[in-house]
C-alpha cells in the first residue's frame, strides 16, 4: 500500500514538477551579441583614409596639371548627399580623360575614379591611373610604388587588387580605374 | 507501457517527463545535450545550378576527350542535338583552346508552356591559342539552352547557338556562336607556328593550301613586322556557297555578296559581364572562299594574303562603333597583293586610271559608306594607291608604318590626309608635310598611279 | 498517517527535481518560442542593432523588421532582422558585390558574425559554423543547411549578389 503510494505520488510529482518546468523553462543564453572580429565592416571604411578632396583634386589635378573641374551632388537614398568632383585636363584634351571624386565631405573620400579615351595600353592612359595609384596611396607611403606600379602594369585589364586599405579596380569601360576603400 | 499525457502537450513530452521524474536526482545536473551537427547539402534544385553543374561536366568532358561524358546530359530523344553535339565536339577537340569556360553574368531563365526552361544567353569563352585580347579578355559564344525534367532526370533539351535570326527568335543577345564548327563536320590540320586550317568536306584538298599559307604567313609577317598582333591564325576554307553565306553569320552582313573571294573576320572579347569590348579585338578568323575564287579564275594566294593582311594586323585596329576606316584596311590588304608581283600591280593600276577616267576620283579617299557599294573595286584599289606611294617615297616599312597609325584612327569621310594631325604624321614617317604628301598622291592617282 | 507523510515527501522531492530538471534541460535549447514563431533565445533584436549601429552601419525599422546597411566601395552589405516579441526569428543578409569577384575577408567576417548569433555561446559549434561558411563561399555552390533549430540558406556565391538566410524552425 505504501509502496503503491510512493509509487503514484512519484508520478504525479514527477509530471506535474516536470510539466511545470517544462512549460516555464528558458533557454538560457547571452543577452549581448559576440564580438566583431577585426575584419567585419566598420562605418569608417566608408572613405579612405587620409585621402581628402582637396589632396586628389588640388594638389594632382589642379596644381601640377592646370585640370579644371565641375561640381555636383546628388542625393542617395541611403547614403544622404554625395558629392562629386569631376576633373578634365584643359583644352583640346578635355574629352580625352577624366577623373571623378565620390565624396561627402573634405576628408570623406569614397572613391576616385578616372576614366580615358585615349585607348586600351596608351601611354596617356597608364600614365593616368598610375598617377591616380599614387595620389591616393599618399597617406600610405609605404604602398606607393607598389600602387602606382600595379596600376600601370594593369592599365586596360579588368583585374584588381588590394594594397592596404585601399582596393584598385581596372576596367575596359572603354578603359579606367578607380580607387575604393577596400574590405 | 501506460502513457501519462499532460494537457495538450502530446506524448513525447510526457513520456519525458515521466522519464525524468523517474530518473530523480540522479539524472539532475545532467542536462547537458548533445550540441547540434551541421547538416548541410549543396542546394541544386534551381535550373540554373543543375546547368552549371552540367556545363562543367561538359568543359571537362571536352578537355578530357570524353564525348560520351560531354553527350551525357543531352536529352537523348533529341537525336537532332546529338548527332550536332557530336559533331561540335569532334570539331572542337581538333583545335587549341588556351581557355574555355562559362560566364554566368547575364545568364535569365524562363519557364515555357511545355514545362521546360530556357536558360540564356549561356556565355562560352572560347579562347584558341591562337587568340590574346586587350586585357585578359577572350572570344566568346553564347547559347540559347532548353532544360527539362524527363523520367526524373534533368536534361538539356535543346542547344541553340546565337546566330542573329536564333536571337531575335528567342529574344536574347549575346557574344554570336556562328563559327564553322557549330554547323559544319571539319577537318583541322595544324601547321607550324600556331596556324589553324580548317576545311568543310567542300574541301578534299586541303592540303594544297598549307604551304601556300605558310609562305604567305612569313610574307605578311615579314611586313608587319613586331607591331602587336595575335599569337596565331585560323582560316576555313569552303566550296560550299552556303556555307561561306552561314559562318560567322557572313549571309547577313551589309557587305555580304556571294561572289566575295574571302573574309577576315576580327573577333571582339567577351568582358567579365558577359558583353563584348567593341574597341579592340581578342581574335581574328578567315574564311577563304574557294567557290568564287576557282569560278573567278583567282588566285587562291592573292586572297590568302590579303585575308592575313587583315587578320595580321587586326590587333592595331580600332574597332567597334568608332572603326579604322575601310579604305585603309582594305587599301593596305590590296596593296600587299601587288608586292613582288607586277602582273596584280599592273591590274590595280589600270582599275585607278579607269576610275579617275570614269570621273569617280573626288580628290579624296572613299568615304565609309557606300565603300563597298557600286564601286567597291575602284575603292579598293584607290585605297591601295596610298601605300604604293609611301613605298615608292620612304620604302615598304614606311608604308607599313602609315597603314598601322591609320587603321588607329576614326575617319569616316575619307579625310585622312587632310587631318591637321595627318601633318605631323607625313613629317614622321616621311619627313614631309601633310600637303605635300597629299599633293604628291593626287598627281600620283591622276597619273594612273 | 506516515504513508500520507511519505507520499507527500515522494510528492514534493520529485516534483521538485523533475522541476529542476527540466527547467535545466530547457536551459539547454537553442530557440526559444516567441509568438507564433521561434527565435534565437534571449538576444534583443534591439542588442543586434545597437551593435551594429556603433559599428557605423546604418539601421531602420519597418513594421517588425529592423534593417542594417553599410555601403563601402564596391561592397554593399545589409541585414534585415526579423522580429517578434523583441527577439530575432530570422535573418536575411546580402552581400552586394559590383563585380562577380571572390568574396572579401570583411564580407566573410560579415556573414560568419551573423550565422553564429544563434549559437554565440558554445564556441565549438561556433567554430564548426564559421567553417562551414568558409567552405560553402570556397565551393560557391548554393548551399542548405539544418543547424539544431535554424535553417541556413546560402544563395548565389558567385554572383553579385550572395544571399544567406537563417531562420528558427517551426
Amino acid at each position: 500500500m505504501t509502496v503503491g503510494l510512493a509509487v503514484i505520488a512519484l508520478l504525479c510529482g514527477g509530471t506535474l514538477g516536470g510539466g511545470t518546468g517544462w512549460l516555464t523553462g528558458k533557454p538560457d543564453g547571452s543577452e549581448t551579441v559576440p564580438p566583431f572580429a577585426e575584419d567585419f565592416p566598420r562605418g569608417e571604411q566608408q572613405y579612405m583614409q587620409g585621402v581628402t578632396v582637396s589632396l586628389v583634386a588640388d594638389d594632382w589635378l589642379i596644381k601640377s596639371n592646370k585640370w579644371e573641374c565641375e561640381d555636383r551632388s546628388e542625393e542617395d537614398t541611403d547614403l544622404g548627399k554625395v558629392d562629386y568632383k569631376t576633373c578634365r585636363p584643359p583644352g583640346d584634351a578635355s574629352s580625352d580623360m577624366s577623373v571623378t571624386i565620390h565624396s561627402q565631405d573634405e576628408d570623406k573620400v569614397r572613391e576616385v575614379n578616372a576614366t580615358c579615351w585615349e585607348g586600351v595600353g596608351s601611354k596617356a592612359c597608364k600614365s593616368l591611373f598610375s598617377t591616380l595609384a599614387d595620389t591616393v596611396f599618399i597617406p600610405q607611403d609605404n604602398l606607393r610604388k607598389q600602387a602606382s606600379d600595379w596600376a600601370a602594369k594593369n592599365s586596360g585589364t579588368e583585374r584588381f587588387t588590394t594594397i592596404g586599405h585601399i582596393r584598385l579596380e581596372a576596367n575596359l569601360e572603354p578603359n579606367g580605374m578607380r580607387a575604393i576603400p577596400a574590405i | 507501457m501506460g502513457e501519462i499525457d499532460v494537457a495538450g502537450s502530446g506524448g513525447r513530452l510526457s513520456r519525458r517527463s515521466l522519464l525524468l521524474a523517474g530518473g530523480g536526482l540522479l539524472l539532475a545536473g545532467c542536462g547537458e545535450r548533445e550540441r547540434p551537427t551541421i547538416e548541410s547539402s549543396t542546394d541544386d534544385s534551381s535550373a540554373k545550378s543543375k546547368l552549371r553543374a552540367v556545363l562543367e561536366r561538359r568543359t571537362k568532358a571536352l578537355a578530357d576527350g570524353d564525348e560520351k561524358a560531354y553527350l551525357a546530359d543531352l536529352d537523348p530523344s533529341n537525336k537532332d542535338l546529338i548527332a550536332r553535339e557530336r559533331m561540335a565536339f569532334a570539331n572542337l577537340r581538333q583545335f587549341e583552346f588556351d581557355e574555355l569556360k562559362y560566364v554566368y553574368a547575364r545568364m535569365g531563365e524562363r519557364t515555357q508552356n511545355d514545362g521546360s526552361t530556357l536558360l540564356q544567353p549561356v556565355i562560352r569563352i572560347t579562347k584558341l591559342s591562337a587568340d590574346a585580347g586587350p586585357g585578359d579578355l577572350a572570344p566568346g559564344e553564347s547559347f540559347s539552352y532548353r532544360v527539362a525534367d524527363k523520367g526524373g532526370r534533368f536534361v538539356v533539351t535543346d542547344i541553340v547557338p546565337a546566330t542573329r535570326a536564333a536571337m531575335d527568335k528567342l529574344g536574347f543577345t549575346g557574344p554570336e556562336a556562328t563559327a564553322p564548327w557549330h554547323t559544319d563536320k571539319l577537318h583541322v590540320v595544324k601547321t607550324s607556328g600556331n596556324v589553324w586550317l580548317a576545311a568543310d568536306d567542300s574541301v578534299r584538298d586541303l592540303n594544297k593550301f598549307v604551304d601556300a599559307t605558310g609562305q604567305e604567313i612569313d610574307f605578311v609577317t615579314k611586313l608587319w613586322g613586331d607591331r602587336p598582333t595575335f599569337p596565331g591564325h585560323v582560316l576555313f576554307f569552303t566550296r560550299d556557297a552556303a556555307n561561306f553565306k552561314q559562318w560567322f553569320d557572313f549571309g547577313t552582313a551589309d557587305n555580304f555578296n556571294p561572289d566575295v573571294l574571302g573574309v577576315q573576320m576580327a573577333q571582339y572579347g567577351v568582358k567579365k559581364d558577359g558583353q563584348y569590348y567593341e574597341n579592340r579585338f581578342a581574335g581574328s578568323r578567315i574564311v577563304v572562299n574557294l567557290g568564287s575564287i576557282e569560278s573567278a579564275d583567282s588566285s587562291p594566294r592573292d586572297t590568302i594574303r590579303h585575308e592575313l593582311v587583315h587578320a595580321i594586323s587586326s590587333r592595331a585596329r580600332l574597332g567597334g562603333a568608332l572603326q579604322a576606316p575601310t579604305w585603309a584596311v582594305e587599301g593596305f590588304a590590296r596593296y600587299s597583293e601587288t608586292i613582288g608581283k607586277p602582273g596584280r600591280a599592273s591590274a590595280v593600276r589600270a582599275v585607278v586610271s579607269n576610275g579617275v577616267r570614269g570621273g569617280k576620283f573626288r580628290n579624296k579617299l572613299p568615304a565609309e559608306d557606300d565603300f563597298y557599294g557600286r564601286d567597291v573595286g575602284y575603292n579598293y584599289c584607290l585605297g591601295a594607291t596610298v601605300f604604293q606611294l609611301a613605298e615608292r617615297i620612304e620604302g615598304r616599312e614606311a608604308a607599313t608604318e602609315l597603314y598601322a597609325t591609320a587603321i588607329d584612327t576614326i575617319d569616316a569621310g575619307g579625310e585622312f590626309l587632310n587631318f591637321p594631325r595627318f601633318d605631323s604624321i607625313a613629317q614622321r614617317i616621311f619627313g614631309m608635310s601633310g600637303p605635300a604628301f597629299r599633293d604628291r598622291w593626287l598627281r600620283f592617282v591622276r597619273n594612273g598611279g | 498517517m506516515i504513508v500520507v507523510a511519505v507520499a507527500v515527501a515522494v510528492l514534493l522531492v520529485s516534483g521538485i527535481s523533475a522541476y529542476a530538471v527540466t527547467t535545466n534541460y530547457r536551459k539547454g535549447d537553442t530557440s526559444q518560442s516567441c509568438d507564433t514563431y521561434q527565435c534565437i533565445p534571449r538576444l534583443k533584436a534591439e542588442t543586434v542593432v545597437k551593435a551594429l549601429e556603433e559599428r557605423g552601419h546604418t539601421c531602420s525599422t519597418d513594421y517588425n523588421h529592423q534593417t542594417c546597411k553599410l555601403r563601402i566601395g564596391a561592397f554593399y552589405f545589409e541585414a534585415t532582422l526579423q522580429v517578434a516579441a523583441g527577439l530575432i526569428t530570422r535573418i536575411n543578409l546580402r552581400v552586394y558585390r559590383e563585380q562577380s569577384a571572390p568574396l572579401t575577408p570583411g564580407s566573410v567576417a560579415y556573414i560568419k558574425w551573423f550565422a553564429v548569433l544563434p549559437y554565440r555561446d558554445d564556441p565549438v559549434l561556433t567554430g564548426q559554423i564559421e567553417e562551414w561558411v568558409d567552405q560553402q563561399i570556397e565551393a560557391t555552390e548554393d548551399t542548405k543547411a539544418t543547424i539544431g533549430d535554424y535553417e541556413y540558406v546560402l544563395a548565389n556565391p558567385e554572383t553579385y549578389n550572395v544571399t544567406v538566410e537563417i531562420k528558427g524552425k517551426y
